[in-house]
């Protein structure tokens, strides 16, 4: 049987790539991506510890892919909406904003 | 194992005293059907009316003992009552403010969101749950999103943009934070001893990632430094009944948690991190560059954003010391906050709306086209300011009296540092508050601006003049108010 251990470094690992995406790229929907796997790595330790036998993990787990999908249409339709606007979804481009 | 049977009657216990937010939830499916049938102009009305009868309902839960509900998940104490109705009447406040813009008061969809930003406010003030935690923060930020995006123009979107990925972001790391704290206490009820328990027995290294991932959600959501960088571009772009909405609910609803939160990592002083010393780093931060940054801003509602992330930081000294009589200072300082905070943008919104100023050279001569309001605008910003004679004095006395009382008791160096600091800062933004009145009185205002004298009978000189009102009686009459709050009990 493998050791919860493991599965806790996968889920570092799951993490800490989609923190690189989220500062390293530039297109909305990519960052978006990168959230995603942030928040599967989440998902992965409270699965992980539940494998002995209590729940709790697997129902926060339930309820965070529930919310995630709500983010991502709201998230989706506002990158919608700023393509309408800008033409583009780089968001090094998207700077009008000025004090 | 208690039985099914007494789950459900438990459970049908709590519901008796979630009432208020199954009155928010009803009139949210409610608002959906009426702008689904047309109904627009019944819209504001109705939204109101059930704020008013949620008030009316947490007022029933007044002086109520402590109680668990939904087997520990919710906690109802006095505290949450008296946050929960303070958050309603700032939404109240703030849908008010909505009725110069016709455009946003006639679509539903704000009403149902203004109304998911509430419900997430009350949850999490009444959260003893992890779950319930995300939870809330998330029903808040997702309805804060698309909120932003109500100009429905360019600018609009960018902010929706800005704050999207930092909120999602910010939201993914705390979730990261909260698997860590459930992978090391095995609990997600973090009200009960055994949570406490388990931390204090975990590894140091976990313990410090765990915690402060999950700091980092609560304190982007409070808009506190180096979490605030979305707020000046969400409060420039957004429309400004929503930004009221924005720099209160939210914000109050995130430091107030963070209190609790405060509370429990705290540890009764037997943790290995000292976390005064890292909020008290995150206040003086925010006061600072809230002031700073305000000092060369142009855009009136950018300046009102870097002085809400100034209030952020005093918001947070009172939350330092940890001690009963500073939380009570602490809600007296929310409850002033509210009061002028709201009363200022709903008199910015006035001028944006009917006089196209937004800008605060803008606001030159207005003393002579708009006195009263003018007048009124000049004592908000001696009470943002902390100046007698307003109630935004006799707050900051408060929360400045219980931190030099804790620094007598404790003398942490920080609070003590904290302390200076504070006062400091309440010079330099008197800089930036004060511009906007220079304008106003000894600048001559453009021959357009002049043209017509202003109508006395617009609603903003009733209800902004009530709220200046309430500020002014509240510096000579403090006692009146915190003879209320002295008798709710803040669980300590």
């Amino acid at each position: 049987m493998i050791p919860a251990e493991h599965f806790y470094y996968i889920g570092a690992a799951l993490f800490s790539i989609g923190l690189a995406i989220v500062l390293t790229k530039r297109n909305a929907i990519m960052i978006l991506m990168g959230v995603e796997l942030m928040l599967n790595a989440s998902n992965i330790n409270f699965l992980a510890y539940n494998k002995a036998g209590s729940l709790d993990g697997q129902f926060f787990a339930l309820f965070v892919i529930v919310v995630a999908a709500a983010e991502a249409s709201v998230a989706l339709a506002i990158v919608l909406k700023v393509y309408k606007h800008f033409k583009t979804i780089n968001l090094d481009k998207i700077a009008d904003i000025k004090d | 194992m208690e039985s099914l049977s007494d789950k459900i009657a438990s459970n049908i216990i709590s519901l008796s005293r979630f009432i208020p937010e199954l009155v928010l939830v009803g009139g949210v499916l409610v608002l959906i059907l009426l702008d689904l049938f047309k109904k627009k102009k019944l819209l504001l009305p109705f939204a109101l009316t059930i704020i008013i009868f949620c008030i009316w309902q947490l007022l029933r839960q007044w002086g109520l003992e402590l109680q668990l509900l939904f087997g520990g998940f919710l906690k109802l104490d006095q505290a949450a009552v008296a946050w929960r109705v303070l958050l309603c009447l700032a939404t109240f406040v703030s849908l008010l403010i909505s009725i110069r813009s016709t455009d946003l008061r006639l679509k539903g969809e704000f009403y149902t969101l203004t109304f998911g930003i509430l419900i997430g406010g009350h949850l999490l003030i009444m959260s003893s749950h992890l779950l319930i935690l995300y939870l809330a923060l998330e029903i808040m930020s997702i309805s804060a999103y698309a909120l932003t995006l109500f100009a429905f123009n360019k600018a609009g979107s960018e902010a929706a943009i800005k704050y999207l990925i930092f909120g999602a972001v910010s939201s993914a790391i705390m979730l990261y934070g909260i698997s860590w704290i459930y992978t090391l206490t095995g609990s997600l009820f973090f009200m009960e001893p055994e949570f406490t328990d388990s931390l204090l027995n975990a590894p140091f290294l976990s313990f410090v990632i765990g915690i402060c991932l999950v700091l980092v959600g609560i304190l982007f959501k409070a808009g506190a430094v180096p979490f605030h960088v979305w707020s000046p571009d969400v409060y420039t772009a957004s429309p400004t009944p929503i930004v009221a909405l924005f720099s209160t609910v939210p914000k109050l609803a995130a430091i107030a948690f963070l209190l609790k939160w405060l509370l429990i990592i705290h540890l009764f002083g037997l943790g290995p991190v000292d976390w005064i010393m890292l909020l008290s780093a995150i206040s003086m931060a925010s006061i600072l560059f809230g002031n700073f940054s305000a000092l060369r801003q142009r855009n009136v509602k950018r300046m009102m954003a870097y002085s809400s992330i100034a209030h952020t930081g005093f918001l947070i000294i009172p939350i330092v010391p940890l001690s009963e009589q500073a939380t009570k200072g602490f809600f007296f300082y929310s409850i002033v906050y509210v009061l002028m905070n709201l009363a200022t943008f709903m008199i910015i919104h006035f001028f944006e709306r009917k006089e196209n100023i937004v800008g605060i050279k803008d606001y030159a001569g207005t003393m002579k086209t708009h006195p009263l309001l003018s007048v009124l605008l000049v004592v908000l910003m001696i009470s943002l300011t902390g100046i007698p004679p307003t109630a935004g004095f006799t707050a900051k006395l408060l929360i400045f009296t219980s931190l030099w009382e804790s620094y007598s008791s404790t003398a942490n160096p920080w609070l003590l540092a904290l302390f200076t600091f504070g006062l400091i800062n309440t010079v330099v933004a008197l800089f930036f508050y004060l511009k906007v009145p220079f304008y106003m009185t000894f600048k001559p205002g453009s021959s357009k601006a002049g043209a017509k004298r202003s109508n006395t009978y617009c609603f903003e000189n009733y209800f902004a003049g009530l709220m200046v009102l309430a500020l002014l009686i509240l510096f000579f009459k403090p006692d009146w108010l915190l003879d209320v709050i002295n008798k709710i009990n803040f669980a300590f």
